[in-house]
């Protein structure tokens, strides 16, 4: 009698140990699969996307003109329907104290994506270009 | 008995082996998608650094355009440099210096050498190193800047434009069959014009309000405009066709270092096509 319920204690025992080893090893698995599956090419697309607008926007001289309701326009008609995208325009001259920014405004809680380029208004000023790119949420 | 407990030891034995494959390949998945993410993190700095290099040298060739009457236009088998003279080139080097303190300034990992280029004012087209020097607001000079003989290049197509009359156009051929050269003076009231012609050398002389204008072609194919007087040039360099299209380098170095990415770069400034 005394066998058979140390057998059952040991049974009971083995049970017990062997469900946890078994969550432990899916547990781990399963996080270190999510973990991998975080890791995506987008944030590079979204970030190339940014830079083609800018260096377009750009060479069709519509940054040089400082005009940030304009800026925002073009931005509007050449932007994929699901990225957002702010323009901050940095240089020497009057508009804005020297700071234009164009575009839509950055949700909260959204990871976004930056480049700078440089550029030149046609009166030879000096403008520090930064592009914010992020992906709307559907 | 014995038989289950042997049995039971084998099931325990193939769910450890199991959960050590499945752990296994789970650390070689994360592994991997670690390796990814560092390389998508260079790849993603790298597009950065790149973007501030590619608009660098747009905007050095936009300050070009912007303060030189100098105009460029490659074809496949030719470059054509066209410019009024006298050219004033303070105020680009005055640009240059301005452009270079802001990038450094702004853009920490960039290190901008106008020197080069302030000392021998030049663009370069490539291949074929056919370099365009402005030697002073009045004189341009042809030449290869790698010091060779401008193997690819085949003749000159020259067309000068004075605001005032040619009273006086003297040439001297020198015989020979390295190069194609076609003139064309003209102003208001008369002309100087040499058909296509094969030779080895040429000067001109001619006379524009009681001024000199000098072109002279020498036996390496290099070519000199002196001109004291106000022009429009146009000078057509004509080569070998080339395999694919040609590009401006101008003699201003750039290097960008961002020991961050591991990344190194040091090179000339090149003119976009476009532009």
């Amino acid at each position: 009698m005394v066998n058979k319920s140390k057998k059952g204690f040991i049974f009971t025992l083995d049970i017990i140990v062997g469900i946890v080893v078994l969550f432990v090893f899916l547990g781990t698995s399963l996080f270190l699969v999510s973990r991998a599956s975080d890791v995506s090419l987008s944030g590079q697309q979204v970030l190339e996307t940014g830079s083609d607008i800018t260096a377009l926007l750009d060479r069709q001289q519509i940054i040089s003109t400082l005009d940030a309701s304009r800026i925002t326009t073009e931005i509007a008609r050449v932007l994929p329907p699901n990225y957002g995208m702010l323009l901050r325009i940095e240089g020497n001259f009057s508009a804005g104290n020297g700071i234009i920014e164009a575009g839509q405004e950055i949700p909260p809680a959204t990871s976004v994506y930056s480049g700078r380029r440089i550029g030149l208004t046609p009166d030879g000023t000096y403008l520090k270009v930064t592009y914010l790119m992020w992906v709307k949420q559907q | 008995m014995i038989m289950k407990g042997k049995q039971g030891v084998a099931y325990t034995l193939a769910i450890t082996l199991l959960g050590t494959v499945l752990l296994s390949l789970s650390f070689l998945v994360f592994n991997t998608a670690q390796s990814s993410q560092s390389q998508l993190v260079v790849l993603g700095g790298t597009q950065r650094i790149y973007d501030v290099e590619q608009s660098i040298q747009e905007v050095l060739a936009k300050a070009i355009a912007q303060k030189t009457t100098l105009r460029f236009s490659p074809t496949i088998n030719s470059v054509t440099f066209n410019e009024t003279l006298p050219q004033n080139l303070t105020n680009v080097t005055d640009l240059f210096s301005s452009l270079k303190e802001n990038i450094e300034r702004d853009f920490s990992f960039i290190s901008l050498d106008v020197t080069q280029f302030n000392e021998k004012y030049a663009v370069i087209f490539k291949p074929g190193n056919i370099g365009y020097v402005q030697e002073s607001p009045y004189k341009i000079r042809i030449e290869d800047s790698a010091g060779g003989v401008l193997p690819t290049l085949q003749g000159y197509n020259i067309t000068l434009v004075f605001s005032a009359n040619i009273t006086s156009c003297v040439s001297n051929i020198e015989p020979g069959n390295s190069l194609t050269v076609s003139i064309t003076a003209t102003s208001l009231g008369s002309s100087c014009i040499i058909t296509p012609t094969l030779l080895k050398g040429i000067e001109l002389q001619i006379v524009s309000e009681g001024k000199n204008v000098e072109l002279k072609i020498e036996d390496d194919k290099e070519l000199v405009l002196d001109s004291q007087v106000t022009m429009k040039s146009s000078i057509m360099a004509i080569l070998q066709p080339l395999s694919e299209y040609g590009y401006l380098e101008i003699p201003i170095t750039m290097e960008s270092n961002e020991s961050a990415l591991r990344y190194y770069r040091k090179t000339n400034v090149l003119i976009p096509l476009w532009s």
